[in-house]
């Protein structure tokens, strides 16, 4: 039943990562073409506005997560395009952040001496008498 | 909330090792930047299947799937942060038009992060990723201060000294007393 459920979230999550990368594609491509918008413009405005609903709905974490993926792909696809044309200050201040939260990552979650990754301790139990 | 988090980690994870790649493809180029993925992908397989094998011989289980995940995370942000470290710190020497002050500043990155990932303890992520970080950091400057002429490899011989000596001696101090 549980491995049921958990297909069933990832198929909906993988749906909803192919639809969601097809629209930001499909529209930023017509955009372009019929009211010369910029297309790399338009894909970062979806990779936002992804995000900005992903962590919105994060309870819903298939729906998030297929989002938060699709955001990933929008990003790293503008990226990879444009990353020599940005300025140097500019490419100084992403990886900064990157490296930012990459150390914040590593320092909370990660950190050995914390319980996080250690099942949970049962309950105390109650003196008998 | 914990495991949430956890799963909402591996889109950022994602973003943060392509960033890797696009900023080697966009330094050298798109081949060498494939060629790293690669490599990287087979280091990660080999570790994981090095660290399966370390945690049959100790306990005589293999790791579950979720204790898998946990370990390829670390590996991911590991090597993300001790790639990003020197092309983070290129292009700061970059933006500053590689000016004295902008490479002792990459100096004094690079030599902090490897004495806080030298001694740092409870935190393998953070030891590993600071002290490779930072060793490569300390290359790429003393590479780039050849071309800075002489008084600014006499500072950077100088900073290495202090630094080398003051690590050892404060290493080496119980077993030196």
């Amino acid at each position: 039943m549980t491995t049921d459920k958990n297909s069933l979230k990832f198929i909906f999550g993988l749906i909803i990562f192919m639809f969601s990368l097809a629209l930001a594609y499909f529209t930023a491509s017509y955009l372009s073409k019929a009211y010369t918008i910029d297309y790399w413009g338009a894909l970062l405005i979806f990779g936002v506005v992804y995000i900005v609903i992903g962590i919105i709905i994060y309870q819903v974490y298939a729906v998030s997560l297929g989002f938060l993926f699709a955001a990933s792909v929008l990003v790293l696809h503008l990226l990879l395009e444009n990353f020599g044309n940005i300025p140097s200050p500019a490419k100084t201040l992403i990886i900064g952040a990157v490296l930012v939260v990459l150390y914040l990552v590593a320092w909370e979650k990660l950190d050995e001496t914390q319980s996080d990754n250690l099942p949970p301790t049962p309950p105390p139990t109650s003196p008998v008498n | 909330m914990g495991i949430i988090a956890i799963l909402f980690l591996w889109p950022f994870l994602i973003i943060a090792l392509g960033l890797v790649f696009v900023a080697f493809g966009s330094l050298f180029n798109i081949g060498l930047a494939w060629l790293f993925i690669f490599l990287a992908l087979i280091l990660l397989f080999i570790l994981i299947s090095q660290q399966n094998n370390h945690h049959f011989a100790s306990t005589k289980t293999r790791m579950t799937s979720w204790e898998e995940l946990h370990v390829l995370r670390e590996m991911v942000i590991t090597m993300s942060i001790s790639l990003l470290i020197p092309i983070f710190t290129r292009y700061l020497l970059d933006s500053f038009h590689k000016n004295l002050i902008s490479v002792i500043a990459g100096l004094i990155i690079g030599f902090s992060l490897t004495t806080w990932g030298m001694f740092i303890k409870n935190n393998k992520v953070l030891m590993y990723s600071n002290i490779f970080g930072g060793s490569l950091t300390i290359i790429y400057v003393y590479v780039q201060l050849w071309e800075l002429g002489s008084l600014a490899r006499v500072i950077a011989a100088a900073f290495g000294l202090i630094a080398a000596v003051t690590i050892s001696t404060i290493k080496l101090k119980e077993k030196l007393s």
